[in-house]
């Protein structure tokens, strides 16, 4: 059987192309872009997260419109208090934690109704500490708990709000015999869940409840020949998974477990050297989202000695000195 | 946005897909507005529903159409509607959904929607017509999470028994390469078919002619393809190689180390919050919870160490007494230690428990050894006909270990070396497995009672002056650790080390010090002849008199701010040279 991967072309890229994507991102939301622009609309704000941060992280986010951005995060804000993703559309879960980091990154928080949006996320919790994704739905996912309690830490609301334990605990039921987590309890292990239970349990101190090693090798078995990282076994890569695997061996402390040199060749081969931007593998379309975690994932391996681009913060996918100069609580990503 | 190819076009394709996109752009931009005005004037009507379909159809992601439709559906059969009229508004929803599966199998708002549905129906007969779908759509890509997860739903409205499904894992197994979804669920259903004697989910204790049927499959799964990882992974969790860690588990005390009058200290095998320790000194229960965990030196985290300050201003001697209670709220006590605190005699001593047996911390789980044996036996068969393949070594080495990890030793070092060679990707998560192994075996070695202590005292300056720290003399080799030359890149277990005064650990390959922060009474440290940058948890060794950190990599002066404020007796640094990269 052969492994399911990719070959990188011989012709890749090799160079980060900083300045390409800084004007792919500006581009994005440019008359040039009506049809993408709109045709995502019903994850807009989640998109201008995307933008913002990956702007941010190449220390550019002057060249993007403040005052713009703001308002419409703040206008998307609705009186349950949650967020929604553009004008028109429902809130959830995932739209208000977009928010809450896009108003960090622009020093807008108190501009926020704070407290409404505290409330919402208690109503979301369930009798098991699960969270559903909105009101409506009745949809459940470790990813709600992680954008829950992110956005909660965010807002520096953990202590007196929802109920830790068993949200805590609904994390250990959606875990799975390889130490990997599910969408829910029964779900097969994901990278992308694994990201959100690990992001919880660090903002929640309840790291050590993992063991470590086994999941740190299942992570790291996500490394294939090419260097890239797939989500979970026999899957093809993606350079979002630079970011979901990264960041989850960054906070349990073992980063180095995969090829650091593979990956970064892996990531910047993903870059499209016409438009900027990055996509999920080579030769595939650009978009917003390949591109933050793109330059997320070379942020966190520390790409040019740390020169090219901000430090990111693991749990938050965020610049860490733009949660510092917030005075957010970063978690101690402390594990042996 | 995942896998779009981007395929060169000419100027005439390139016109041509701009005309349809501005139509398609305009198309949805007038229906959406149609249907967000419609639904703000409370519209519930055949139009909002062939207009929302239309926009779902070709793109099921916009999830505010899925609730808008949800209204729809509630607001109809809330009124005078024929059931006729209820059947056909239901039969359209799953066709729509249907359909749009056929389009996006991964969409989560579709998914939900047809669950929510068939919730709505609250209609038994209804379900079991799912399973169908779900068999029809892992047949088409048979790592579809989401179909998975439905499918779980579906059984759980009593569709399939556990065994069925079980059959079905059975099949998928024997037909496809790509498998994984299949082991996982697989995973889950064994311990529900066969309930294991005490603990659910571990299938070590799983009924043995069960076991061997199971270990059957696997090993036919594994000889018709060695290189399927998936049977790999599988294969260690049900030797019990590889049981998950559970919260939950029984939590024992390793060991107690106190200090009369200022500290006590406790190391436990499972992770806990501190409201489920308890402190009795002379069997009078202490109510203040002032207990800091020692790895984080925060209060409200889950932690295997813990350590708080004891007050006590009488000279006589005191017993203390340690209990884990068996929940945040129980008063069960799940494990019990003493330590006793003799008569004051102003020598300052640093007191401890026996500690836990470490053969139970590093290998908890009840798989037979005779099973174990076996699977040697097949790994080695299977070893010579693929001998580098990597699934193999692995799995051989876990079984070894948990055979005889201080027998095995030599095989185990030349089996990781092996996977070093041919899986360099992971060169790093080798290396540190491997200080695992090298420091457990060394912790073996020193508490198996018929070997002789194996620990070298340690040959310098006498270390019981005035106001130093020293150890009761019976105690003093277990209190000495040293671990130098063994070529750790990690320091592994210090949780079990705590109470240790002296420590050795050069001539190895650590780049950190990480895990020391544990060893709360370390008095001396030598790290020589290593490649440290990073010396942080310095800091919290608050007892730490004597540093050795020559011949490392320590230049730049962050990383020696950790020495700042600090008073050493002695802190050795030359040969500090920042050595490459």
């Amino acid at each position: 059987m052969n492994t399911v991967d990719v070959k990188l072309p011989t012709d890749a890229v090799k160079d980060l192309l900083l300045k390409q994507h800084i004007k792919f991102i500006e581009s994005y939301n440019s008359e040039t872009n009506h049809y993408e622009y709109t045709m995502t609309e019903y994850l807009r704000i989640s998109g201008i997260y995307w933008c913002v941060t990956a702007m941010d992280l190449m220390d550019s986010i002057d060249k993007l419109d403040r005052e713009a951005i703001v308002g419409f995060v703040l206008d998307c804000q609705m009186e349950c208090g949650a967020f929604r993703p553009c004008p028109g559309h429902d809130p959830h879960i995932i739209c208000t934690l977009s928010a809450v980091q896009i108003l960090i990154t622009f020093d807008a928080l108190n501009k926020m109704n704070i407290d409404a949006c505290i409330n919402y996320i208690i109503s979301l919790q369930c009798k098991d500490g699960s969270f559903t994704g909105d009101s409506v739905n009745g949809e459940i996912d470790t990813r709600f708990t992680f954008c829950a309690v992110a956005t909660l830490s965010l807002l520096n609301r953990l202590n007196d709000t929802i109920n830790v334990d068993s949200a805590v605990e609904f994390i250990h039921l959606s875990s799975n015999f390889d130490g990997g987590f599910g969408v829910r309890p029964g779900s097969e292990s994901h990278s992308g869940q694994v990201y959100c239970a690990l992001g919880t349990l660090a903002l929640l101190g309840r790291l050590s409840e993992i063991d470590a090693d086994q999941l740190g090798w299942w992570l790291c078995e996500r490394q294939l020949p090419s260097g890239g990282l797939n989500g979970r076994p026999q899957k093809l890569p993606d350079v979002c998974y630079s970011w979901w695997v990264l960041a989850s061996l960054a906070i349990i402390n073992r980063l180095h477990w995969i090829s650091k040199n593979k990956l970064v060749e892996y990531i910047l081969a993903c870059q499209d050297m016409e438009t900027g931007g990055f996509s999920d593998r080579p030769g595939d379309w650009p978009d917003p989202f390949h591109t933050l975690f793109g330059l997320a994932g070379l942020s966190l391996l520390g790409y040019n000695d740390g020169r090219s681009l901000a430090k990111v913060n693991p749990v938050y996918c965020m610049k860490e000195s733009r949660l510092e100069d917030s005075g957010i609580s970063i978690p101690t990503n402390y594990y042996s | 946005m995942h896998g779009r190819v981007k395929v060169r076009s000419t100027a005439e394709q390139e016109e041509a897909k701009k005309i349809q996109r501005d139509k398609k752009l305009q198309g949805y931009k007038l229906t959406i507005a149609r249907l967000q005005e419609k639904r703000v004037n409370g519209e519930f009507d055949d139009e909002a529903l062939e207009l929302s379909s239309k926009l779902l159809s070709s793109n099921p992601d916009i999830s505010t159409l899925w609730i808008y439709r949800k209204e729809i559906i509630e607001n109809l059969s809330k009124g005078d509607d024929s059931q006729g009229n209820l059947d056909k508004l239901y039969s359209q929803e799953l066709s729509l959904t249907e359909s749009c599966l056929r389009e996006n199998p991964k969409s989560y708002g579709v998914w939900n929607h047809r669950r929510w549905l068939l919730e709505f129906k609250d209609c038994d007969s209804e379900w079991c017509r799912e399973l169908d779908l779900c068999t029809k759509f892992l047949e088409l890509d048979e790592r579809n999470f989401h179909c998975w997860d439905y499918r779980r739903i579906v059984v759980n409205h009593g569709t399939a028994t556990s065994r069925e499904e079980f059959e079905y894992t059975t099949k998928q197994i024997e037909n496809n390469f790509s498998n994984f979804s299949s082991w996982h669920y697989r995973s889950k259903l064994l311990t529900s078919i066969h309930p294991a004697k005490d603990n659910e989910s571990d299938p070590s204790k799983l009924n043995s002619s069960f076991l061997e049927d199971e270990l059957e499959l696997v090993r036919n799964a594994y000889y018709t393809d060695p290189s399927d990882q998936s049977v790999w992974f599988y294969h260690r969790w049900l030797l019990g190689l590889r049981t998950p860690q559970s919260y939950n588990n029984q939590c024992e005390i390793i060991r107690i180390c106190a200090k009369r009058n200022d500290h006590i200290a406790v190391s436990l095998t499972t992770p806990i919050k501190s409201n489920r320790i308890s402190l009795a000194v002379n069997e009078e229960v202490d109510k203040n919870n002032d207990w800091n965990s020692l790895d984080t030196r925060s209060r409200n985290v889950s932690s295997r160490l813990w350590i708080r300050h004891l007050d006590s201003t009488s000279t006589s001697p005191y017993k203390i007494r340690i209990s884990v209670l068996a929940s945040n709220n129980g008063d069960e006590i799940q494990d019990s230690q003493t330590l006793d605190i003799p008569e004051d005699d102003s020598r300052e001593i640093v007191y401890h428990s026996d500690g836990l047996d470490f053969r139970r911390v590093f290998q908890p789980a009840d798989t037979s050894k005779q099973v174990l044996q076996t699977e040697l036996k097949h790994l080695k068969e299977l070893e010579e006909i693929e001998p580098d393949n990597k699934w193999i070594i692995l799995t051989t080495i876990d079984v070894m270990r948990a055979v005889d990890a201080v027998a095995y030793m030599v095989d185990v070092e030349e089996k990781l070396q092996k996977l070093i060679e041919i899986d360099s990707l992971r060169y790093n998560y080798y290396k540190d497995i491997q200080s695992k192994y090298l420091i457990e075996n060394h912790l073996l070695k020193a508490r198996i009672p018929s070997l002789n202590n194996t620990n070298k005292l340690l040959d310098f300056v006498d270390m019981s002056g005035d106001g130093g720290v020293c150890m009761k003399e019976d105690h003093k080799s277990m209190d000495h650790v040293d671990l130098s030359g063994l070529g750790l890149t990690r320091l592994s277990h210090c949780n079990l080390l705590i109470g240790i005064t002296h420590l050795n650990i050069s001539w190895n390959n650590l780049t950190t010090l990480n895990g020391s922060r544990a060893l709360f009474h370390l008095y001396y440290l030598n790290a020589d002849d290593n490649s440290l940058i990073d010396i942080s948890d310095i800091r919290y060794l608050s007892m730490l008199k004597y540093l050795s950190l020559r011949h490392n990599c320590l230049q730049k002066s962050e990383q020696l701010e950790p020495l700042d404020n600090r008073s050493f007796i002695e802190c050795l640094m030359d040969g500090n040279e920042h050595i490459g990269d």
